[in-house]
């Protein structure tokens, strides 16, 4: 005779007000098990089910499709099948009678006759104020709709405005995407810088598609410790520096638009880096990707460099100051384009310039190292056990010389200064 | 040390007997400490050393030896502004004493109490005349119900025959058999005032009136009064009944320092007969050897202490300023009415625990208690409901001093009007014992009481005094709302009660259910904590105005937020508090970041009032402006007629009108 537990959506992600309901797997009425999955949910970020905690019978307080406030019960479990049917258990959290009585306030109803608008776009929407009235004006044919919400993912028509237009709700995905890439972009006081990255001689390309990705990641996170202002971002007048440096790599192969993180990334040796990486794109591609995969990274690259093109200005993502473009490789002139574009109320031009500089050259010497001890002279037997510069390297790039060290193998070995000390 | 066959003989904690003589001359020499160490208190007073009033008690040091004596370590002992001897009789805490007088961290009360607010173990000591005779009732209360055949002694002056509740208390420890010793020390004056200007009557007879038992003896034939304080302290712990015991002495020192109007030659003829005085005269040689032995003693107790040091701020009061993140998860209604949700909390809370008493005028069956929180409850837990006289005062007196000795009072005061009447017991003794005991005894009762009009109860009986409340230090004011269970409040209150704690319910929520809105616009949420704040906010937009309220008046405001968005275009979300002392101001604050209007609304008036306190509050917390107003009850008496109380109490009509008014 009573309730064994009340399903809420909880809040996951803060961000989010309403998540979707992408599929319910029981009907009212239904008898569960203790575990078993109830409904899939989606929020802005990623897609997560809801699982019995006991035994018993099941009534929904939503169905697929639906979009439901954070907080909202949507699933109760009863110890016996009669209780369902209790007059008090249909009131959901939003108290009695969970029908509209949508009200209009004095200007909105003014604005409405103004604009000759039908009422009844506003079905639903509650309190229906001036604001409402022309938000859906500024709206008309362009991002958004303030009612009949529908879920893009059921592929619903959810308004008809007129015999030409037909219109989309975007998905959570798409909405959450424009809320992050907007904060940045709307001080308007982006710039970028561009820079070819040499390829000849990278065999490794042909073997692991993810290897620009990878070198990417792993010299721009180094060079960050140094560029500190670009793993930051601006906020009231201020700049906040992150600690920690945690990339981003934003994909979008099949399953929309995602940011992957790498966090720590500046103390991760290449090859767990590597790893990383391989393993994030495969959990993206697999769709089994979690909620903690895909926040707080700190600085975002985003890889483009399998669609082909030559050239693109990436935007920058929310709380951040830049993110690195990479393009399509030139296969005739064995060369690609790396793109910083960088928020310029915390750096300028010309540290982006050094910036992209020093990451080309340490990019391409990943790939130059690889050449035989012969391409690269005499001096070139002796070389940065970590990072392959060689000894000829260092010394065309003003270095100081290798450090001579004792290896755990108890060798006589080689290290760079940037690879013994760091920045 | 206890006594054997009356005085005759003493018998030592090693079980060794001593004669009558030898007595006597010990008895002298601690009457001669306790002398000599309130003469020390006088010399510091005039080096600077020692603060404030200084009530010193020669001349009546035997009136405490004769009851201590005859006590134990488990009885309690209550005192007055003229305590050091009653202290010092029953806990010999010398050192104690004195470290508190010099104000160090070592004193008995942490320097914190001072000379007439002293707290060691099981004594208590407050400068309220006769404030703690019903705390001291309680706490006899509790050894009664806890069966344990302790005691309480309780002193009193001639000149606490004024106040009320040394009566209501009378009456109730004769009606419940409370084992309570009542000793009043008459020194024929109160304070500067001679008996014969302010007493009526017969002190003696007063008690008698109430069937309570009472003797009377001196201090100037001390042999004869320890005998008869033993013999009543033996009646009352035996028969588990109270004892009135009259004291007669003279105090030979001024009331405090300086201040004596009292005829010279009068203070001689009392200073001749005094014990200590004649034992002087009659052994010089014994006295002044007592003497040089005691005063050594003293002045190695004040060397001791005076290199101790005192309590820091910090160590005293350190705030603690906990934000905690708002989390907010629904709110499920209720198809019960709130009162019946009540009388269901008290139903499982009092067969779980039996500590939990319910304490109220009027609760018996049938009855039932004036609202019925309490109805059936005396069938099914006759043990555990006091249904008492009206005595507002003494009843709180007596819960605190029930809270005080560990059991659980849930005391109902039937309107919240009558909470004025409890004050003296809130402000002064409840609220305080905490910080005086130095923190090491709280005093966790429950009031209870109904607030609010629109009942047509006139002007004593509808009032919203919450703003009394919410004043005073150390209390936690609590107010439910239709839309709370108050069932998990009053758990939450039962599980974290540390402080006395008011509950205010509301008259009219009474018989509403709980959790309704019946506004399809608007969804509710509260926060997970104990005391939640609840937020009705609009089901599909962000809010323009902020309304923050409590109680009833949460009602009222709900059927105004419609009409003023119609009005104004301006979307409301309303913040309800359950705990408006001390209050949790996230939720307010995320509110009002948001709209920077705020409107606070209570049924009371407005002058020093709730929305006073949290708009200056608010003001002193967000760093940018706001637009603020309050809304309250006019500042009259609320009128029995309809009409009128609808217009003097804040109405939906008055609010809409003066919300678009003040946004204009």
């Amino acid at each position: 005779m009573s309730v064994k537990q009340s399903i809420f959506i909880s809040t996951e992600i803060v961000n989010d007000e309403f998540v979707t309901i992408v599929a319910v797997h029981f009907q009212t009425g239904d008898e569960v098990q203790s575990g078993a999955a109830l409904a899939d949910i989606a929020t802005s970020k990623t897609v997560y089910s809801v699982y019995s905690e006991e035994a018993g019978f099941i009534e929904y307080f939503c169905k697929e499709g639906d979009e439901v406030e954070v907080g909202a019960i949507i699933v109760k479990i009863y110890s016996d099948k009669e209780s369902i049917q209790r007059p008090e258990t249909k009131t959901d959290s939003r108290g009695v009678g969970n029908f509209s009585q949508d009200r209009f306030s004095k200007s909105a109803l003014k604005a409405i006759e103004d604009h000759k608008l039908d009422k009844s776009v506003f079905k639903g929407k509650g309190l229906i104020g001036l604001d409402d009235v022309m938000e859906y004006l500024g709206n008309r044919g362009g991002l958004s709709l303030p009612v009949e919400v529908e879920n893009a993912k059921s592929g619903k028509i959810s308004a008809v405005t007129n015999n030409n237009e037909e219109w989309k709700k975007l998905s959570k995905a798409k909405s959450a995407e424009i809320v992050a890439l907007s904060q940045v972009q709307q001080a308007g006081l982006n710039s970028v810088v561009n820079v070819y990255v040499d390829v000849n001689g990278a065999d490794e390309l042909r073997e692991n598609p993810n290897f620009i990705l990878s070198v990417a990641v792993y010299e721009t996170s180094r060079l960050l410790r140094k560029y500190r202002e670009l793993n930051a971002y601006f906020v009231n007048s201020n700049i906040a520096f992150y600690k920690d440096i945690n990339i981003g790599l934003a994909v979008d192969i099949e399953d929309g638009l995602k940011v992957l993180r790498v966090s720590k990334a500046d103390i991760k040796d290449f090859l767990v880096l590597e790893q990383e990486v391989f393993e994030l794109i495969s959990r993206y591609l697999d769709k089994s990707l979690t909620s903690d995969d895909i926040a707080g990274s700190t600085f975002t690259i985003t890889d483009l460099s399998s669609h082909g093109v030559s050239f693109f200005t990436p935007l920058i993502n929310k709380n951040q100051s830049a993110i690195l473009g990479i393009s399509g490789i030139d296969v005739q002139l064995k060369r690609f384009v790396l793109t910083l574009t960088f928020d310029h109320r915390v750096t300028e031009g010309r540290r982006a310039s050094l910036f992209l500089h020093e990451l080309k050259e340490r990019m391409e010497s990943h790939w130059r190292n690889s050449r035989s001890p012969i391409e690269r002279g005499l001096n070139n037997n002796i070389v940065c056990k970590r990072c392959l510069k060689s000894l000829e390297e260092d010394r065309m790039s003003r270095g100081l010389g290798l450090i001579r060290i004792i290896d755990h193998d108890g060798k006589e070995n080689y290290i760079c200064r940037l690879c013994a000390e760091g920045w | 040390m206890m006594y054997e066959e009356g005085l005759k003989v003493m018998v030592t904690e090693t079980g060794h007997k001593i004669s009558p003589d030898i007595l006597d001359y010990s008895l002298m020499e601690e009457a001669l400490l306790i002398r000599t160490v309130e003469n020390k208190l006088l010399a510091l007073f005039s080096e600077g050393k020692v603060r404030g009033p200084l009530h010193t008690c020669p001349g009546q040091e035997f009136s405490a030896i004769a009851f201590a004596g005859a006590l134990t370590k488990d009885d309690f002992v209550l005192s007055n502004h003229r305590g050091h001897g009653h202290f010092l009789a029953y806990t010999k805490d010398y050192y104690g004493l004195m470290a508190e007088l010099l104000g160090k961290e070592t004193g008995v009360s942490g320097g914190i109490g001072g000379t007439q607010h002293l707290c060691r173990g099981n004594f208590f000591s407050n400068g309220i005349q006769g404030g703690l005779i019903p705390v001291a009732a309680g706490l006899a209360l509790a050894n009664k119900l806890q069966k344990n055949k302790n005691i309480v002694v309780v002193y009193i002056g001639d000149g606490t025959l004024g106040q009320g509740v040394l009566y209501e208390t009378l009456n109730m420890i004769s009606k419940w058999h409370i084992p309570l010793v009542i000793v009043c020390e008459n020194n024929g004056y109160a304070q500067s005032t001679p008996q014969h200007v302010n007493l009526a009557g017969d002190i003696l007879k007063r008690a008698e009136a109430f069937s309570i038992k009472t003797n009377r003896a001196d201090t100037w034939d001390f042999k004869n009064l320890m005998k008869e304080a033993a013999n009543a302290i033996q009646y009352v712990r035996t028969q588990e009944a109270p004892f009135f015991f009259l004291v007669d002495t003279y105090r030979l020192n001024p009331h405090s320092k300086g201040d004596d109007t009292r005829d010279k030659e009068e203070v001689e003829r009392f200073s001749k007969i005094d014990p200590l005085n004649v034992f002087k005269q009659e052994h010089p040689e014994q006295f002044s050897e007592m003497m040089a032995r005691v005063e050594g003693r003293v002045a190695q107790i004040v060397n001791d202490v005076d290199h101790k040091k005192e309590q820091d701020l910090n160590q005293y009061f350190n705030e603690k300023t906990v934000s905690e993140p708002l989390e907010w998860k629904p709110v499920e209604a209720i198809d019960q009415r709130q009162v019946d949700l009540l009388n269901q909390f008290f139903k499982e809370i009092m067969a779980k625990d039996k500590e939990v008493l319910f304490i109220g005028e009027d609760v018996l069956s049938p009855y039932g208690g004036a609202f019925k929180v309490a109805k059936d409850l005396s069938d099914a837990f006759p043990d555990q409901v006091i249904s008492t006289p009206i005595s507002e005062a003494g009843i709180t007196g007596i819960a605190s001093g029930l809270a005080l000795a560990g059991m659980k009072p849930y005391l109902e005061i039937m309107f919240g009007d009558f909470m004025m009447l409890t004050m003296d017991q809130l402000v002064n003794h409840a609220s305080k014992i905490y910080h005086l005991s130095n923190k090491q005894k709280t005093c966790p009762v429950v009031i209870r009481t109904p607030m609010g009009g629109r009942r047509g109860y006139g002007a004593t009986h509808s009032q919203t005094l919450d703003k009394f409340l919410t004043g005073v230090d150390n209390v936690s004011v609590i107010a439910l709302n239709s839309f709370s269970d108050p069932r998990e409040i009053y758990k939450a209150v039962y599980r974290e009660n540390q402080c006395p704690t008011i509950v205010i319910e509301n008259k009219t929520d009474y018989g509403r259910k709980i959790g309704y809105v019946k506004n399809a616009n608007y969804k509710i949420v509260q926060t997970r904590d104990a005391f939640p704040v609840i937020k009705i906010t609009p089901m599909n937009s962000k809010p323009h105005l902020t309304f923050v309220t409590y109680g009833g008046m949460a009602h009222v405001l709900l059927e105004s937020i419609d009409e003023i968005f119609v009005e104004t275009d301006l979307k409301s979300e309303v913040i309800i508090l359950t705990r408006i002392h001390p209050v949790s101001y996230e939720a307010i604050i995320e509110s009002a970041n948001m709209t920077r209007r705020v409107f606070v609304a209570e049924e009371g008036t407005q002058c020093g009032g709730i929305g006073s306190e949290i708009i200056a509050s608010l003001v002193e917390k967000l760093d940018g402006g706001i637009l603020a107003k309050r809304i309250a009850a006019l500042p009259v008496p609320i009128p029995y007629v309809k009409s009128l109380e609808d217009q003097v109490l804040p109405s939906s009509r008055s609010i809409i009108g003066t919300v678009i008014q003040h946004l204009k």
